[in-house]
């Protein structure tokens, strides 16, 4: 869409981000969501103060002839100029640089817009990320989404640094190394938390109903088996799926047909703390349980035009019963496949309302190599269910609690197996 | 008091900014301001700003901010690069509640605001002010403000702010008597609340020992104060334990005329502002506890104008310090209204204490350690005053 306006643009099917996994794969972006049920801590009072006006109705005829007054425009206060002459006189310490000005300029603007995936990234944190999307990567093993301000932990990974260092789900990252997590995107500071694997980084976490402290996590290189599959001792077929990277449809469909072959009385799809990761797998992961020419998805743009997303192949397993598995760390492309198998009746949902992250990013690089993302898309299950920012409610609701984690109990999928062999 | 938040109709939110705000009491207009704009005209090349924003308002799919919203960002933006949390910008409304709170008085009603549990917001009238002259009574369910219903997602901050106004202003509340069924509609006409910063008593030992709690920094927290030492020294007070436990701070003229109190002239801060200019805020002569022993209670929430009072009566040898490490706060702020009634604090200057300590980021050490637990608070004991005592005992 924008190409031909002669911007380089990168268009991007983001879905998730897992921190210091194998988030981003071979050039492709993997990111991050919002969880509007996480509270802020660390915004300060006065920036949560509502202003008392109307926020504008954006319309198709958007006048962007109009100077925002920041422009320093032709007329009426220019609160930013002035607020700024004042600060050349009178401040007590040391001025930025104008390009940090400008990040900052834009970095307030963007703010403004309320939406934790539409960001700008300096030069210094797009070249990391660059880096980063080069080659595999290291991190700490933890899964974290960004809402007004605080950086907070949504699920860790078993046995992976964080989870080791005692993180937990719920914690909210204040300061990294040195560095506060404020005024700062989810993008750049993900990029702080990573590095190389063996080096510590220090994370100082507030947790609820405890003081804030410091921990260590050295980070480490996050390997996760893309696919794991087995028959359960019921004569139950499971299959967990951990990304939807680019080979994700062709090795669970392999791992589908070894099952198949044995029998199974049904079969357990676990996304579970699965991110997302790209679109056209989620697409052909729902065809592999989808008749073709099904609806999986519809993406909707600001201007109202839509694009459908429809299965194109022959499934693999069109009838065998079905369980999904989620929670709260299912995002992005698995909430489209849970979605369109809920919404068909293909699959009965089991686990936790799951994370709501169904909008789509454009990855702009300005001018002077920082980059901005902006969310230009949001994304709709078969039946125009909301995915962004909703998530998706499971047919059976039942929880893990931190007993449960402890004794390796797993009532969701126990709950999965007793569906299966009684249907209900 | 119930454990739910009390607020009394001034300025209780405005805590959190005071930390932030220790303001010069300086408020420059925004005609100043233009006319050294005009002269200083310099013109910041924020094309890339521009290409961004373009980007976001042709392709962003929500909703765009106003051009307030926008320059409001902007502005906090720009703040934002200089890695310094005192110099920010306030929107109109928190701005008001933080000149309210610095004055020391403000126009309203005289009631508590208070949000019962199941989210109503519940009246307490003050004796003699006009909400109790109007017939509100205690427990009355706030249902109106004006044309403003009172909706489940409002806060107490939002409905004080629509209860307060100019003196001399009316008000119109609709009430739910409690007990009864039909609301009532007052009209109430706003006039001056003082929101006290000063709270004294004699203490029950060592006989002839005071205690002064200052909780803010006000244009009228020194007049307060003479008035407080005043009754005191009727009683019979010879020795003081002045608390300046969690007090955030406000206005450095306030916290000169403070430590006046307690001192017979001489330095109080040394101001140093950019480019090196040094300038020596000296105590007046005319103090009214200059002589009796002393004790400063301290903690990590006494910062910036209380950390100048306990840090010249600590290098004057006027006072001991008992209590926890303070905050850290040296630098002040001014305070400049923008031409839309919001304001930003701009770090201008810093200040050193009479034997020219820095302290921020370090904060000052108490002469004698003391903590509180948790414990201790829900208990009903106290002792960094148990330690004061001790000392005024000792000593």
């Amino acid at each position: 869409m924008e190409n031909s306006n002669g911007f380089k643009v990168v268009l991007l099917l983001v879905l998730a981000v897992l921190i210091g996994t194998a988030g981003f794969t071979s050039g492709f972006i993997v990111r991050w969501i919002s969880m509007p049920d996480q509270t802020a801590v660390l915004v300060e009072p006065q920036d949560t103060a509502a202003p008392a006006t109307q926020p504008a109705t954006p319309t198709q005829e958007q006048p962007t002839a109009t100077p925002p007054p920041a422009a320093g425009g032709e007329e009426g206060p220019d609160l930013f100029r002035e607020v700024w002459q004042i600060i050349e006189s009178e401040y007590y310490g040391d001025l930025p640089s104008e390009d940090e000005l400008t990040y900052g300029t834009i970095r307030g603007a963007v703010d403004t817009l309320g939406d934790p995936y539409t960001a700008f990234v300096d030069p210094q944190a797009a070249a990391i990320m660059r880096e980063d999307q080069s080659g595999s990567f290291e991190g700490i093993g933890a899964l974290v989404t960004m809402e007004e301000g605080a950086l907070s932990i949504v699920s860790v990974y078993k046995d992976r640094p964080a989870e080791k260092a005692g993180l937990r789900s719920g914690d909210v990252i204040a300061q990294v190394d040195d560095t506060l997590i404020e005024n700062m995107s989810i993008y750049e500071a993900i990029s702080l938390i990573r590095g190389p694997a063996g080096t510590p980084v220090r994370l100082k976490v507030y947790r609820e109903g405890e003081e804030p402290f410091e921990v260590d996590v050295i980070r480490a290189k996050i390997d996760i088996e893309l696919v794991e599959s087995k028959m359960l001792d019921d004569g139950i077929g499971y299959v967990r799926l951990t990304q939807f990277d680019n080979t994700a449809t062709v090795k669970l469909a392999s791992a589908i047909e070894e099952l198949l072959a044995q029998n199974p009385k049904g079969l357990i799809l676990d996304l579970r703390s699965n991110p997302g990761g790209l679109l056209n797998e989620s697409i052909t992961t729902a065809g592999l349980f989808l008749p073709r020419d099904t609806l999986v998805l519809i993406e909707r743009f600001k201007d109202g035009t839509e694009t459908p997303y429809t299965t194109s192949e022959e499934p693999v397993a069109a009838d065998i019963p079905l369980v999904v598995l989620v929670d709260a760390g299912s995002a992005s492309a698995s909430e489209i496949v849970a979605g369109a198998l809920q919404d068909h009746g293909r699959a009965v949902l089991i686990g936790d309302k799951t994370f709501g992250k169904g909008s789509v990013q454009l990855l702009h690089t300005l001018s002077n190599d920082s980059e901005l993302r902006v969310t230009i898309a949001r994304w709709f299950t078969p039946n125009d269910r909301a995915i962004h920012g909703e998530g998706l409610d499971p047919d059976i609701a039942v929880a893990v609690t931190q007993e449960d984690i402890d004794a390796e109990r797993d009532p969701q999928l126990d709950r999965a197996v007793e569906y299966l062999l009684t249907g209900k | 008091m119930s454990r739910t938040v009390r607020l009394f109709l001034v300025a209780t939110v405005i805590t959190t900014a005071l930390v932030v705000a220790f303001a010069a009491g300086v408020a420059m207009t925004y005609l100043l301001m233009h006319d050294r704009a005009s002269a200083a005209s310099q013109e910041h090349d924020l094309g890339v700003f521009w290409e961004a924003w373009d980007l976001v308002e042709r392709v962003f799919y929500g909703d765009l901010p106003d051009n307030q919203r926008l320059e409001w960002g902007v502005i906090r933006g720009a703040l934002g690069t200089l890695d310094d949390p005192h110099t920010s910008f306030l929107e109109p409304e928190p701005r008001q509640r933080e000149k309210e709170a610095l004055s020391g008085r403000f126009g309203g009603i005289g009631a508590y605001v208070t949000q019962a549990e199941d989210g109503r917001i519940v009246l307490e009238p003050m004796p003699d002010l006009p909400a109790e002259r109007a017939g509100v009574r205690k427990g009355d369910t706030l249902l109106q403000v004006d044309d403003l219903e009172i909706g489940s997602g409002m806060s107490t901050e939002d409905v004080i702010a629509r209860v307060r106004g100019e003196i001399g202003t009316v008000v119109r509340l609709k009430l739910l008597h409690e007990g009864e069924t039909e609301p009532v509609t007052v009209e109430i006409t706003r006039e001056e609340i003082p929101s006290p910063t000063v709270e004294w008593r004699m203490l029950d030992e060592p006989a002839g020992t005071g205690y002064i709690r200052l909780t803010l920094f006000s244009d009228r927290t020194d007049k307060e104060l003479r008035q407080a030492l005043d009754e005191l020294k009727d009683q019979g007070m010879t020795q003081l334990v002045l608390d300046l436990r969690g007090n955030g701070g406000g206005l450095r003229d306030s916290a000169v005329d403070v430590a006046g109190e307690f001192l017979s002239g001489g330095p109080v801060l040394l101001q140093v502002e950019k480019g090196g200019k040094e300038q020596t805020f000296e105590a007046g002569n005319g103090g009214k506890f200059k002589d009796g022993k002393l004790v400063v209670l301290v903690d990590g929430g006494t910062a910036s104008a209380s950390e100048i009072v306990a840090g010249a009566l600590q290098d004057r040898g006027r006072a001991v310090l008992v209590g926890e490490q303070t905050y850290g706060k040296g630098s002040v702020q001014q305070v400049f209204d923008l031409s839309d009634g919001s304001s930003v604090h701009i770090t201008y200057a810093e200040w050193l204490t009479p034997n020219r300590r820095q302290i921020t980021g370090v904060g000052l050490t108490p002469d004698f350690e003391a903590g509180i637990t948790d414990d201790d608070r829900s208990n009903g004991r106290d002792p960094q005053l148990d330690r004061a005592i001790e000392w005024l005992k000792g000593n």
